[in-house]
């Protein structure tokens, strides 16, 4: 093979390498540089995460090989800054909020100074369209274009506002502490782990969807060039386990994988062998030798006809394809039905998606003396551990888990897979540490998937519109394993009421198994399908009885002295679904304006006379938040004043070492600045559960509140004895505690700390000395918070075409009380973006066999700058009573409520000549309805 | 997704290139500016033995303009191109049809000719070439030959190149002032791949439409000329009822494939409906009709 040896500049830098001519410019800067800021989110040129600058100008460094740039000037990320001060770009990128993970950051900071050294005078629609090669999947480009058009300006930058004192922390949209690190390049994803001797695995999946495996043949691969090891089931099956079923229900027929296949396959992706190299290089060089032969069987593909049929069973021993069945009854529906003035019957399908966090998943694992240390790009780092633990049959103290920082997460980075067995098994094995970063191509079937549902739904109105009964019998598609057990269908069965009143309601979900990647939480979990079923079965409703769809909805949302409102309702808990608070038709009322639906009509009309076809569809929901059972956090003040926050959740782009930290200064009584939040370690605190549904601000918040407070309570207590007055004489401001009445009397709580941390010279220290000023607390809570909204989009449809443009969107929405606007805001704006994204472009299909269509950002597309205009948002804030802070989460409603309205106005665009009942809808399909009605 | 290994070759004059490419044949793959094969390679759906890098050869590294129209050779990259002085008077379709291709960060590395060689399908510079009667020069080891555009493209993905062949440059002919053009295109997401496009060319004559040139593309085959529909304008007054003529006979005329992004039925219908316009906004380029609208 061909070796080089090359010179090149890098940030201005003098640099030499000797390399193998195919390495990528890339890996070059990542591998042999160590500049890690250069991401890699998919190696063929779509993502945009690998950008840097060739000679000047914007390239992708996967697509260009290093040799290519010998003798040339190359700038990466870390080339932007000047010392430790940020370019005019990168501080208008923490001024508007224009990142969230980080992970596609250094792409767009390189893409946009490229742009900006052209570009004067620019507008929004050009930056748009220059940073339409640059694929962001957190913040829905709303931040990013802002900061473009900001750092094009004549005008100094924003002045970083001063950071607010700690009363009125809570509730100030600061910055966020996360973004410099970040914008520097010097985020530390799991890939850009280096270890001494860190050896690289890579994964041989199975293109069948079913089929038995006749023979496995590895022993070439053995023996490749840099091969270190390979397993296949064979090689574990004195030691594997099945994946464990983490969340068991009764009505489940629990079927879970082993981490290698076994002897049959269950679906396209699952993984066949593992090989660990060298390098990633050799490591997929080796893969190429390994022969498989298969007996292919026949696959369960059709959701409906997997049910149907049980002669082509996913799992050999059970009698049918039924994963699992549950359902309730609330009221009386056969007789609310018999006395409905209307009653609709549609079938509503649902499409699958894949989440596509813009990192894939990644695995680095060490062994040392005994104690194996993981990285891991995990939502829940403590329940990871404790599976693996268990997998590795390792006691759970001998397991540390980190999640470093993560690239996007949206639910499927909460799960247990496979290779989280494999890498850590693989490092014990070899005595070396193992990385495995999964590629894109990988992550298409190997990342669980999301949403596919069938619903056969029967609505039963009054005259004016009135709900009395509701029934839906729905299927949703399991794939292949039941990893997260009935939680995204159970969470479906009980929100398709949302926020309406519904007297009579029967629900009954089947859970089907077929040879489809494993389904698994994604943003909103089964809540976006929900609000899909009763918002069109609304909308169906509304068209029927002539009534206009937002009166309709009007009349039947829960009323603001409704609250708390009993839905009876029973919850996968057993507890009953109670809606903690909020004001629908204030977030209605607001949504209304903000879209301009009163004047619409007479828009409608002048578009049409210039034959443009525009429609407006409106959509509510509410959506459950802040699932229990408990979260943790400890809070420690050191004797220089320094404090810290520990928790278990892990972020992935939430901000939540932003948030949290606002949590300790407000409780605490200390400055922003003297914060600093740890989280995602399982050696930092005990216990946790994880980041998923909404629930830190909830969750976290609270026990971040609950152990800065008991904190404060202790230095008060010390305080106390030490100034020898009652502990309400005393007051706590910006880490200063004081005699109310004698403000000269004071000492820092790092004096407290200190006093409070033992030394010999003392005789005892003041106060309770248990573990110095440092606190645990526990938020235990079942009774979760329900956010809420409206959001209403104009679009655009072209007649010929089937092209569906969004032309204008607004949300109202209640989260309860901001902690932080602006993150608030940017969870908002990047969940509409992937509900637009999964309304119009998005969808993961199959062929009839089980092969996959998607393996790449060709075949399956995720939304860029130019179509996802800036949304028109705003607040409205009920407290949540169920929880100290009054906090509801705003991580998943943004998704819920979006591909409803969209649907909803490509058919007022159409004058209601059609009904849509299946969502993504594309141009392709919309165009056949459309020539199939030639006269619309 | 790593390339799969492969020797590396990066002469610096076209002699030695071509003798490369004699000596390998179909065992080495010219990489030019890349933005297709690191796919590939990436996705290792190719494995040649070889690659050879074109970039350092010196005389390939050719973009000039005179009389006879514009040469461009075969390291040229689209964005140099699109940043050649005047390029919006000297060859306003190419000026057009440029920033539509993938993102201004892969024309920073793909080549004009490259995009040409590689004939995907749904690729602008194909069709523009087909619509602007480019003519290429491939050369050998010790000979060359000239073809047209129309030559060219054999099948998706596939020209008459053969494998010791390399395309030198290509020449767009000299621009005829006057005429009116325009391109569209139909994407899922904007700045996509093309699910289904139209290049018009439009010769006007005293009113009329002397000369008609419509290229379909993203068909899932070759781009193809409309001969049905270019004759049918040829020579004709312009009116509505032409254009809703020539929009139908593009549509029937038009071959197309279904895929996972759209349906044969679609890529036809549309690719007329998309003809209309190009031919409505080439006309108003060519001074043949002030009409601003078609459905």
């Amino acid at each position: 093979m061909d070796r080089r040896r090359i010179q090149l500049t890098v940030n201005g830098q003098e640099k030499q390498a000797d390399i193998y001519t195919r390495l990528t410019l890339a890996d070059l800067l990542r591998d042999k540089l160590d500049l890690t800021g250069t991401h890699l989110g998919c190696e063929h040129g779509f993502c945009g995460a690998c950008t840097v600058l060739l000679d000047g100008e914007a390239v992708r460094s996967c697509l260009a090989l290093a040799v290519q740039a010998n003798g040339r000037a190359v700038t990466t990320v870390e080339g932007l800054a000047d010392g430790n001060h940020l370019s005019r770009l990168q501080a208008a990128f923490q001024n508007q909020n224009g990142l969230q993970c980080g992970f596609c950051t250094p792409g767009f900071l390189i893409s946009a100074t490229a742009f900006l050294a052209r570009a004067d005078n620019t507008t929004e629609q050009e930056v748009r369209k220059a940073l339409s090669g640059n694929l962001c999947r957190c913040t829905g480009y709303k931040g990013i274009v802002q900061a473009v058009l900001e750092a094009s300006r004549e005008e100094p930058l924003k002045q970083e506002p001063s950071q607010p004192a700690c009363a009125g922390c809570i509730g100030a949209a600061i910055d966020r502490s996360e973004d410099n690190r970040l914008l520097q390049g010097r985020g530390v994803y799991t890939a850009d782990i280096r270890l001494p001797g860190l050896a690289h695995a890579a994964v041989l999946r199975t293109k069948h969807a079913r089929a038995r495996i006749v023979r496995l043949d590895a022993d070439a691969a053995r023996r490749a060039p840099g091969v270190l090891a390979l397993l296949t089931f064979a090689d574990i099956a004195d030691i594997a386990k099945q994946l464990p079923q983490v969340q068991p229900h009764p009505s489940l027929n629990s079927r879970q994988p082993y981490p290698l296949v076994r002897d049959v396959v269950r679906y396209a992706g699952e993984p066949l062998a593992i090989v660990v190299a060298e390098n990633r290089y050799l490591a997929e060089d080796a893969l190429d030798l390994i022969e498989a032969e298969y007996e292919v069987l026949t696959a369960a593909i059709d959701l409906e006809s997997a049910l149907r049929d049980a002669g082509n069973r996913v799992h050999d021993d059970l009698p049918d394809n039924i994963a699992g069945r549950f359902g309730q009854e609330v009221g009386n529906v056969e007789q609310a039905l018999k006395e409905s003035h209307t009653v609709i019957k549609e079938r509503l399908t649902i499409g699958r998606v894949s989440a596509q966090p813009m990192e894939t998943r990644a695995i680095t694992a060490s062994y040392e003396a005994g104690k194996l240390t993981v990285w891991l790009t995990s939502q829940s780092p403590h329940m990871t551990r404790r599976v693996m633990a268990g997998q590795l049959n390792l006691p759970l103290e001998d397991v540390h888990l980190i999640a470093p920082d993560i690239g996007g997460g949206f639910g499927p980075k909460n799960r247990y897979y496979p290779e989280y067995t494999l890498v850590p098994l693989l490092a014990m094995q070899l005595g070396r540490p193992v990385s495995w970063v999964e590629d894109r191509r990988e992550s298409f079937t190997a990342t669980y998937h999301a949403r596919e549902q069938v619903h056969e739904v029967t609505l039963g109105l009054a005259e004016d519109g009135t709900i009395l009964a509701l029934r839906d019998h729905y299927l949703y598609d399991q794939g292949a394993y039941s990893p997260i057990g009935v939680v995204v269908p159970h969470v479906t069965s009980v929100s398709i009421p949302g926020p309406y009143r519904v007297p009579a309601y029967e629900v009954e979900c089947t859970m089907v198994y077929t040879n489809k990647t494993p389904g698994a939480p994604y943003r909103g979990a089964g809540k976006p399908q929900a609000a899909f079923v009763i918002e069109r079965m609304l909308d169906f409703g509304a068209q029927k009885l002539n009534l206009d769809p937002v009166e309709i909805r009007r009349r039947n949302l829960i009323k603001p002295e409704e609250f708390p409102y009993h839905t009876q309702m029973i919850d996968m808990d057993e507890t009953e679904v109670i809606y903690d608070s909020g004001n629908y038709q204030e977030c209605l009322a607001r949504t209304l304006e903000l879209i301009g639906y009163n004047d619409f009509p007479k828009e409608q009309a002048q578009a049409r006379h210039a034959q443009r076809l525009t429609g407006i569809g409106v959509a509510c929901y509410t959506t459950k938040t802040g699932r229990g059972p408990f979260e943790g956090a400890r809070v420690r003040v050191e004797p220089d004043g320094r404090v810290f926050v520990y928790s278990g959740v892990s972020a992935q782009g939430q901000g939540h070492q932003t948030t949290l930290a606002q949590v300790c200064a407000e409780y605490l009584g200390v400055r922003f600045s003297d914060v600093s939040v740890k989280n995602g370690d399982t050696s930092d605190i005990e216990k946790s559960i994880g980041t998923y549904n909404a629930r830190v601000a909830v969750m976290a918040g609270n026990a971040v509140a609950m152990a800065a407070q008991a904190v404060r309570e202790k230095a008060i207590q010390a305080a106390a004895e030490i100034f020898a007055v009652a502990p309400d004489a005393l007051e706590i401001t910006n880490g200063v505690i004081r005699v109310s009445r004698a403000p000269e009397r004071n000492m820092t709580l790092g004096q407290i700390a200190q006093s409070l941390n033992g030394h010999s010279a003392q005789t005892a220290p003041a106060g309770d000395a248990s573990s110095g000023l440092e606190e645990t607390r526990y938020f235990e809570n079942n009774q979760p918070p329900y956010a809420s909204g409206t959001y209403a989009v104009v679009i655009e449809l072209d007649r010929q075409t089937g092209s569906v443009q969004v032309l204008r969107h607004a949300l109202v929405h209640d989260c309860g009380i901001m902690i932080n606007p602006r993150i608030v805001e940017g969870q908002i704006y990047g969940g509409v973006a992937q509900g637009i994204s999964e309304t119009l472009l998005e969808e993961f299909c199959y062929d009839e066999a089980g092969v996959p269509l998607s393996d790449s950002y060709k075949t399956y597309l995720l939304p860029n700058a130019a179509m996802i205009p800036t949304l028109m948002l705003d607040h409205v804030e009920t407290p949540s009573p169920f929880n100290p802070l009054g906090v509801k989460g705003a991580g998943e409603g943004g998704t819920v409520p979006v591909a409803a309205a969209i649907v909803s106005a490509i058919e007022n665009a159409l004058g209601g000549a059609v009904r849509l009942r299946r969502r993504p809808v594309h141009a392709v399909d919309l165009q056949a309805l459309m020539r199939a009605g030639e006269s619309l | 997704m790593k390339p799969p290994p492969f020797d590396y070759y990066d002469p610096t004059v076209l002699a030695d290139a071509l003798q490369l490419l004699a000596e390998h044949g179909r065992d080495i793959k010219i990489l030019a500016g890349g933005q297709s094969l690191l796919q590939l390679l990436n996705y290792r759906l190719i494995r040649p033995p070889a690659l050879l890098d074109i970039n350092r050869v010196a005389e390939l590294h050719l973009l000039e303009q005179d009389a006879e129209g514009l040469k461009v050779g075969a390291t040229i990259r689209q964005s140099e191109l699109e940043k050649f002085p005047g390029l919006a008077e000297i060859n306003p379709l190419l000026a057009e049809a440029l920033p539509w291709i993938g993102h201004f960060q892969t024309r920073n590395r793909g080549t004009v000719c490259g995009s040409l060689a590689n004939a995907d399908p749904a690729a602008e510079l194909p069709a523009v070439s087909l619509t602007l009667e480019a003519r290429l020069t491939l050369e050998r080891n010790g000979g060359q030959r000239v073809v047209s555009s129309r030559k060219f493209f054999k099948a998706a993905l596939t020209t008459v190149l053969e494998p010791e062949e390399m395309l030198t440059h290509v020449s767009f002919p000299a621009w005829n002032y006057g005429d009116g053009w325009a391109l569209e295109q139909v994407a899922r997401r904007p700045q996509d791949f093309a699910l289904v496009g139209v290049v018009v060319l439009l010769t006007p004559a005293e009113g009329a439409c002397a000369r008609a040139r419509i290229t379909v593309f993203g068909t899932g085959y070759p781009p193809a000329r409309c001969e049905a529909a270019e004759s049918f304008l040829n020579g004709n007054a312009w009116s509505a009822s032409l254009l809703d003529e020539a929009v139908a006979r593009v549509r029937t005329e038009t071959k197309a494939r279904s895929d996972a992004q759209a349906t044969s039925e679609y890529r036809r219908h549309v690719a007329g409906t998309l003809a209309g316009r190009a031919l409505l906004r080439a006309a108003q380029r060519a001074g043949l009709t002030r009409e601003d609208r078609h459905g």
